[in-house]
């Protein structure tokens, strides 16, 4: 069963419009009598096909810029599409980049919460997860102390650990596949690895070709927002590569 | 009805959320600053300080009942300037968080409008004894309190979506509102009452200023001890009609605003 499948996909950006929020931009071009500067826009991604099904897990590479996450936002329904379609069927949850979202005066107890609604859960559902969070986050007492107070590691292990333990059927990751010092890296990589052979969807976006390599059983190369190559994940990376 | 607009059926499937939002705002005053919420009292009282040395004292003017006929409308005002300031930055000033995860938006304008009215219900344990201070006449009116809150409450909501939204495409628009909102009180009737306007002017005042009959009605209900004020069914009708414009303009344009942080 297709559970993403996107059709001509295109996301686009208007630039001028930058220029004109502010009053004195608009007064400017009163002033020197410009015509209405003609909005360029600028196609984050255009004409993107490709599918999944359930259980697939989606690598996506790319250079810098090249559309990556602007396909992750369109998958997670954070941007609509400007043409084309895309089906989602099935709830998506973005890994937050670890501790996005965090409130500093909160604990980290509380913030697990915050994280948790923000992400889409309830509260119910969250408090039958809290432990495993607390738990596998090994902050221990900590937990509720103000995540001011948290080393940076600390910190992405709260993160990490919120991820990990709260996701919906799709799962959405931009380039977190270990985070800490060396144990707990090990720690959360092999996490990551149960969860991606767990059968679940999911759609990678990394720079780290290896970890493409080793979990993905689908790969895309976006260039400039154009779909470059689709297929097997090692022929994609090559195909990537070469060029 | 209101499950006619996708943005309240999004909030409802993420009831949670604003709850959240609220709480966890309302924690960090209560831990972080010592005087975090007393300084929610201390300011407006302040205000009322100085305006009752500006009319009272220096001109001689406003009664007996001055002090709680403003503090009694310097609350609730101050509800309505703080949603609306926080709404102007509440989508860019969460940029990193609406780009990563899919949120029903709303939630942050709505979550400032319910902080603030936290404030405000803070700032009433001070009005109260005021009240009991300065011999307000109480009555059964007294009952409309929350009926106007309610009333200024669906106000509110609408604006603050509007707001929020055209925050992100106009960036000025957190200044403009701090002089609009100055402006605006002063065109209120505040430091002066209602049977101060000229008689041929009232009713175009009271259609023209839809605060001003909100702020007619606090002063009846909480120092007078008589009924609200006629017009706040027109403030009233105007709050739903904005409230309504509101809902909808935020389903055409919100959708857009992720791309325009």
């Amino acid at each position: 069963m297709e559970i993403i499948k996107a059709e001509n996909l295109g996301i686009r950006f208007k630039l001028s419009g930058h220029k004109k929020r502010y009053i004195k931009h608009t007064l400017a071009s009163v002033v020197k009598q410009q015509k209405k500067t003609t909005m360029s826009s600028f196609w984050a991604l255009r004409n993107v096909s490709f599918s999944i099904n359930r259980g697939d897990i989606l690598g996506v590479v790319g250079s810098n810029g090249a559309g990556k996450s602007t396909l992750l936002r369109a998958i997670g329904g954070i941007y609509h599409p400007d043409e084309g379609n895309i089906e989602v069927n099935g709830t998506a949850s973005a890994l937050l980049s670890l501790g996005t979202g965090f409130k500093m005066d909160l604990s980290g107890y509380e913030n697990i919460f915050l994280n948790g609604v923000i992400l889409g859960f309830t509260e119910q559902e969250i408090r039958e997860k809290v432990k495993e969070i607390i738990g596998f986050s090994e902050l221990g007492d900590f937990i509720y102390e103000p995540v001011k107070n948290y080393s940076s590691g600390m910190n992405a292990r709260l993160g990490f650990s919120i991820a990990a333990f709260l996701y919906r059927e799709i799962m959405l990751i931009d380039e977190v596949l270990g985070v800490g010092d060396h144990r707990f890296k090990k720690k959360s990589q092999d996490k990551m690895a149960e969860m991606i052979t767990d059968g679940r969807t999911i759609v990678i976006v990394s720079h780290n070709l290896e970890s493409i390599k080793q979990y993905a059983t689908k790969a895309i190369w976006i260039d400039k927002g154009r779909l470059k190559a689709t297929g097997r994940p090692e022929e994609v990376i090559e195909k990537y590569l070469k060029n | 009805m209101a499950l006619l607009f996708n943005e309240i059926k999004f909030l409802r499937k993420r009831n949670d959320l604003l709850k959240y939002l609220v709480s966890t705002e309302i924690k960090i005053t209560y831990k972080n600053k010592t005087l975090g919420v007393l300084w929610s009292i201390l300011d407006p009282f302040f205000m009322m300080l100085i305006y009752i040395l500006l009319v009272a004292v220096i001109f001689q003017k406003g009664g007996p009942q001055f002090p709680i006929l403003l503090f009694s409308v310097l609350l609730p005002w101050r509800w309505f300037v703080q949603s609306i300031s926080a709404a102007a930055r509440a989508m860019v000033g969460n940029a990193k968080l609406i780009q990563t995860v899919n949120i029903p938006k709303s939630a942050l304008p709505i979550s400032r409008v319910l902080i603030s009215l936290v404030n405000y219900l803070m700032g009433c344990v001070v009005l109260i004894p005021m009240l009991f201070l300065f011999e307000a006449n109480f009555s059964w009116h007294l009952l409309w309190f929350p009926v106007l809150i309610l009333s200024q409450f669906i106000f509110t909501i609408g604006a603050v979506l509007i707001v929020s939204v055209v925050g992100v495409y106009f960036r000025d628009l957190q200044n403009i509102i701090q002089f609009v909102v100055r402006l605006w009180f002063y065109l209120s009737p505040a430091l002066y009452s209602i049977n101060d306007i000229p008689q041929k002017y009232y009713h175009a005042y009271m259609v023209l200023n839809p605060f001003a009959s909100l702020f007619a009605s606090y002063k009846n209900v909480l120092v007078r001890g008589t009924a609200p004020n006629e017009y706040i069914l027109w403030f009233t009708a105007l709050g739903v009609i904005l409230c309504i414009a509101g809902l909808a303009f935020f389903d055409k344009y919100s959708a857009n605003i992720t791309k325009n942080l």
